[in-house]
């Protein structure tokens, strides 16, 4: 038996892997890894510094058939990427259309579906890095103003302008698709329970939030500015009254 | 001298006499006649996907010896030629829990 010690980047899945188990449940669920489970409730989601236990692989031995074909069955659990992207806006569907990732996996079969979710199938875990980039139709052009309103309105001074007085071209911008590409760093998200954890929820979601071990100025600043945006009569910016809000949010959107 | 006396030079050979019995039947090493023979095959599959499992290691055994290491190819391993026993299967590598009889 081994003990590891958790780096970043590091799952279940990826150290159940390196070190030869078909089932990142084989290691998780192990009894020697019983301490490690209580603290980190989802295998996904480790803290560099954790300790796993990667026990010997227990033996058996089963009868053979003389003359005959013992048939046996062996069971893996696949690692599968899957990515959910929403916008503020909910009426705009994002349409992820490719997904990069170091450790291969092959496309869903079912992708894009348009809904915000790409995924790859049977990847290396031991992979990290990745991109995914989405595209998000271009929002429909402002309707042409109502004759009889701009007729019905009272002459303004300055004067109203009229488009129509200008004949300079208008530039044209590829506006149809608007492409956006992000950089994964899988398996280096740390749980909620963690300030770490917390402010890379923050991050995720669009917040310039820096990322570190402590709350800092910034840090508080931006919480209370999230806590006031959900109508929080009295933010305090403290990562311990905004952590199951920020995870409900980010882990089960 | 007549043609039944004649005899067959033999240049300086001798026959073996016909009251000598001919030497027994020659085996071949390590085999022993009147032993019946038996194979033992071995094939695993992947349970989710029913592919056959390549490269890992599956021995067979008869007791604490290996009468055949692996590892397995396009899912089979099997040895003939195996004298009767009580012979036994196992995956070294992987984790009692990820494996079983079908």
């Amino acid at each position: 038996m081994a003990n590891y010690t958790v780096k970043a980047g590091d799952c279940f899945s990826s150290i159940a892997k390196a070190n030869g188990y078909y089932k990142y449940s084989t290691l998780y669920q192990h009894a020697d890894n019983t301490a490690t489970r209580l603290l980190r409730p989802n295998p996904n989601m480790l803290v560099p510094g954790d300790i796993v236990s990667v026990p010997d692989k227990r033996q058996k031995k089963v009868a053979a058939v003389l003359d005959g074909t013992r048939n046996l069955v062996l069971k893996r659990q696949l690692t599968n990427l899957r990515i959910y992207i929403s916008l503020i806006d909910k009426a705009v569907r994002p349409a992820p259309t490719s997904l990069q990732f170091e450790g291969g996996g092959k496309n869903s079969a079912a992708l894009p579906d348009g809904g915000g979710k790409i995924e790859l199938l049977d990847i290396n875990p031991a992979g990290t890095a990745g991109k995914v980039e989405i595209q998000i139709p271009a929002l429909p052009a402002a309707p042409p103003p109502d004759p009889a309103v701009v007729q019905a309105t009272p002459p303004n001074n300055p004067p109203l302008i009229d488009p129509t007085h200008f004949t300079d071209k208008a530039p044209e911008f590829d506006v149809d698709i608007v492409r956006v590409r992000w950089t994964l760093k899988l398996g280096h998200l740390e749980p909620h329970s963690t300030i770490k954890g917390v402010l890379q929820r923050f991050y995720n979601l669009g917040y310039d939030m820096p990322i570190g071990e402590a709350e800092t100025d910034k840090t508080q600043l931006l919480i209370k500015y999230w806590q006031a945006s959900t109508g929080n009569a009295a933010p305090s910016g403290a990562v311990t009254d905004v952590r199951a809000a920020i995870e409900t949010l980010h882990d089960h959107p | 001298m007549p043609n039944g006396d004649k005899k067959k030079k033999t240049g300086g050979l001798s026959k073996v006499p016909n009251s000598k019995k001919s030497p027994k039947t020659v085996m071949p090493c390590g085999i022993k006649p009147n032993v019946l023979l038996h194979t033992v095959n071995v094939h695993a599959r992947w349970e989710d996907t029913r592919a056959d499992v390549e490269a890992v290691k599956c021995q067979i055994l008869l007791g604490t010896a290996v009468i055949h290491p692996g590892p397995l190819a396009a899912g089979s391993i099997g040895k003939g030629g195996l004298e009767g026993g009580a012979y036994e299967v196992t995956l070294p590598e992987v984790d009692s829990e990820e494996w079983d009889m079908e």
